[in-house]
């Protein structure tokens, strides 16, 4: 592989690689795919102009680094909008092959222009003790991370609690889904009592869900529709309780699935 | 000829050369610490503790190690500018660790709406039933859409990464503006620091709404406008003019007030230069270039902008008048949005020396700023701002003007940073006998500004995190109203139209993809929800919208836009059980119950 000597040469290759990675590596390798596409968005394309518009040595580091940034993000806003405007979807193939058309192209006017720098980067002396600074710093916000974006336990008093729901089945005349979901804090046993005007109700259990986890079921009706079906949810801890309950009076909605 | 030898000098020690890291790793390190301890803080909070002595901890590492580092007199730009731009984005952490798992500010569930939208559609300028004008600025959304398809991310990772783009341009925004009008590094960096302790700077200002985004562009945009004041000669300008074009037009896309602030700035350097050195040689290129993408922008896509800002910009200003003839009671300050105080008497006696402080800082500034002659227009402005923003906080008793305070104050802050810097440096440098002692008191003083500003800023209820996901044998638990709404979308499809109180409603919006209707007017859902009788006029009211779904949850909180996305700990208030009964009639259908919360369907009651 070409080594690049000279810092447009670079912005070139990262551009190509960004937009070639965003082709072929699956959405998954997140991870992965972030930190080599993303310059693509947020970086390259505004050094590219930024360099290509400048005179060589005109501005200072941070200026350079804040102009990249913030026309690589105006960029990317106008050629959106341009492609929508096109008719053309906002797909990542379009946007970013367009990002990278115009970085190529901006970093080959900048270099025509001698404001390509060579890359020569210069060692950092760092003694012992920043080295541990930096080390430690990063454990530290390793651990934050890590703690903070853990669930952890509810707080004393949540309430947990328990959905039933009933829909007419999915282009069905005589059948309804039901449904329940578990949101208590732990494992429950339910039983669901299905019940139409004027015929012998079922029953369905027991239901053993741990949190967070649902149940559905389709289940033939009679009579036929447009009859009322009322649905009953009691937990098996305490039988005599209706839980929850819900009814079918106008079957004017139905389920897009059961 | 002599030839002399000389005698061999004796082997010297080679001082050491200073790194030129300097003090970074240890600020680093400080900032790091920072963060570890408000996600401690935010733990305790998830779990039922009390952690708000861990929260000022954290605050206190983020802000004063820095602090006392920027007012050092030798210090490289490079280390300040990474100063500077550590802390900011420290302090984004702490809004990140509040919320880890999902958006939670009112406004972010719109434009986390848009942002779905886009992702799904392919297009922009979709539409949002919560707040309408959102989609017609999609700047943010766009750029979290590129990020979510190029870095192959959530949409809630891209807004999370959108976000932090936008503080990174903040804080490099501020320097170097600050750098170039006040002359000095130390002030750059005292200033964008001094920055943070914009009440909103904490949460409000790094939330997934558009200002977060065009914000930080408009504070580029200025920094441009500078530099091309700078250069004499219109070819050298050139570069500048392009690059300010391109970040302007990205504003003018991306947020409505930031704009016309952005263009009011400009118009009005433009008449400062004008007064003091005459037409030539003011931005009236650059002012006219974004009054012109302004009113493009308007004529084509931003149609709705001016209906939507007028009510809240004339309410403030009826109920200013009102207030000033004591025909409304004033706002009780440090209070909740209910009226309950919620604030510490010790948190109050912060924020009020905080204010004491910064105006005194505004005034030195100031001073100095008259003295010395500055006459460079924009600096003039940013003086003026910085008058101008603590003339506005007497408003802040104003129930309807605080809002708009609140958020012009973001605005306005970037001319007190500046001036309350300036003053600073002037200090320091008149107290270089006791240099420690004076940079530890600024350090200090800065510290309980910022303090103040967050105190002012955000409830001090709602600054930890609250119980959003909570671990449960074999995985994790949302709250039921984003369960229901997700359960909405999963087995009724995206086509409903929803009714449903503030909080729910944003939740069927984003996780259940539904059209959600809520608030008090246009349509009055609100009134609808809390009544206990169902009368002919609402089953207009839901004829008239072609409303299919009813939310009905009791919890009074799931009206609350603060309070009303997390698990209940303990039993919550409730509305009177007609409230929901009402809508067990004929022709509708309860189709879903979990407890506080029923969906009905309502369909049948048109």
């Amino acid at each position: 592989m070409v080594k690049p000597r000279r810092d447009l040469a670079l912005v070139v290759l990262a551009a190509l690689l960004a937009c070639l990675f965003a082709a072929v590596l699956p959405s998954s390798l997140a991870g992965l795919r972030a930190p080599l596409c993303l310059p693509l968005v947020l970086l390259l394309p505004g050094y590219a102009v930024v360099s290509a518009i400048f005179r060589p040595g005109e501005l200072r580091t941070a200026e350079l680094i804040t102009l990249s940034i913030a026309v690589s993000i105006a960029a990317t806003l106008i050629v959106a909008l341009v492609l929508d405007a096109l008719g053309v979807r906002l797909t990542a193939a379009p946007w970013m092959g367009v990002l990278t058309v115009l970085t190529v192209a901006a970093a080959a006017r900048g270099t025509a222009r001698g404001h390509s720098r060579s890359l020569v980067f210069r060692p950092i002396p760092v003694g012992r003790a920043q080295v541990g600074a930096f080390a430690a710093g990063l454990a530290l916000l390793a651990g934050a991370a890590t703690l903070g974006f853990t669930p952890l336990s509810a707080p004393k008093g949540t309430r947990g609690t328990s959905a039933l729901w009933l829909l007419p089945a999915p282009g069905g005349l005589e059948s309804v889904c039901v449904g329940v979901i578990n949101e208590q804090l732990h494992t429950t046993t339910y039983e669901v009592t299905v019940r139409g005007a004027g015929a012998p109700a079922s029953r369905l259990g027991p239901i053993v869900l741990a949190p967070g986890k649902s149940w559905s079921r389709e289940l033939a009706v009679t009579p036929a529709r447009p009859a009322v079906i009322h649905a009953f949810l009691r937990r098996t801890a305490d039988p005599s309780v209706v839980y929850r309950s819900v009814v079918l009076r106008d079957w004017n909605i139905a389920a897009s699935r059961c | 000829m002599t030839l002399t030898v000389a005698k061999p000098a004796p082997p010297q020690r080679v001082a050491e050369q200073p790194s030129p890291l300097g003090w970074l790793p240890w600020t680093f390190l400080a900032v790091a610490a920072g963060v570890m301890v408000v996600s401690w803080a935010d733990a305790l909070s998830r779990t039922g503790h009390r952690a708000s002595l861990l929260f000022w901890l954290a605050m206190v590492l983020l802000i004063f190690p820095a602090a006392l580092r920027l007012c050092s007199a030798r210090v490289r730009s490079s280390e300040r500018l990474a100063t500077v731009v550590l802390v900011g984005l420290g302090l984004y952490a702490v809004k990140v660790l509040r919320d880890p798992f999902a958006f939670t500010y009112g406004d972010e569930f719109p434009h986390l709406y848009n942002l779905q939208t886009i992702l799904s559609s392919g297009r922009l300028f979709g539409s949002n039933s919560i707040l309408p004008i959102t989609p017609r600025y999609p700047g943010l959304e766009t750029l979290a859409a590129l990020i979510a398809r190029a870095g192959g991310m959530s949409p809630f990772a891209a807004g999370l990464t959108s976000v932090a783009a936008g503080r990174l341009l903040m804080m490099l925004g501020l320097y170097l503006l600050y750098a170039r009008l006040g002359g000095s590094e130390r002030a750059a960096g005292l200033g964008a620091l001094l920055y943070a302790a914009t009440p909103n700077f904490l949460f409000w200002s790094v939330q997934f709404a558009y200002e977060s985004l065009a914000l930080p562009l408009a504070t580029v945009a200025l920094f441009i406008t500078i530099r091309w004041a700078q250069e004499r000669d219109p070819a050298l300008r050139r570069p500048w003019e392009l690059c300010f074009g391109l970040v302007a037009v990205a504003v003018v896309v991306t947020h409505h007030v930031s704009s016309y602030v952005l263009l009011a700035y400009l118009v009005a350097v433009c008449v400062i230069h004008w007064r003091l050195h005459g037409r030539a040689g003011a931005p009236w290129r650059l002012a006219a270039g974004v009054g012109v993408a302004t009113i493009v922008w308007l004529a084509l896509a931003g149609g709705g902008t001016v209906g939507y800002l007028s009510p809240v910009l004339t309410s403030a200003l009826k109920q200013v008048v009102q207030t000033l003839a004591r025909e409304t009671p004033a706002r009780g300050l440090f209070a909740s949005q209910g009226g309950t105080v919620v604030t510490p008497p010790a948190e109050i006696v912060i924020a009020l020396s905080g204010i004491m402080l910064l105006g005194l800082g505004v005034l030195v500034g100031v001073r100095l700023v008259w003295q010395q002659r500055w006459r460079n227009p924009l600096m003039v402005l940013l003086v003026f701002c910085a008058f101008i923003y603590l003339g506005t906080l007497p408003l802040r008793f104003v129930p309807a003007a605080w809002e708009t305070v609140s958020r012009a104050g973001d605005f306005l802050f970037i001319g007190v940073g500046l001036t309350v810097a300036l003053g600073l440096v002037w200090m320091l440098e008149r107290g270089k006998r006791r240099s420690l002692r004076v940079r530890l008191a600024i350090s200090a003083a800065a510290t309980v500004v910022f303090a103040s500003g967050v105190i002012a800023g955000w409830p001090a209820n709602e600054r930890l995190a609250q119980p959003r996901v909570i671990a449960v044998p074999g995985g994790s638990l949302d709250p039921p109203a984003v369960v229901a709404a997700e359960w909405s979308g999963r087995r009724l499809g995206s086509d409903q139209r929803v009714f449903a109180q503030d909080a729910d409603a944003r939740f069927f919006l984003t996780n259940g993809l539904q059209t959600s209707l809520t608030g008090n007017f246009a349509p009055d859902v609100d009134d609808m929800l809390d009544a206990t009788k169902l009368t002919p006029a609402m089953r207009a009211l839901l004829r008239g919208y072609r409303t299919t779904l009813v939310v009905s949850d009791r919890r009074e909180i799931s009206g609350d836009n603060l309070f009303g996305f997390y698990f209940d700990s303990g039993p919550p208030a409730l509305s009177k059980a007609a409230t929901e009964s009402k809508f067990d009639v004929a022709g509708s259908n309860r189709l879903y119950d979990s407890g506080d919360l029923v969906i009905y369907g309502v369909r049948g009651l048109w």
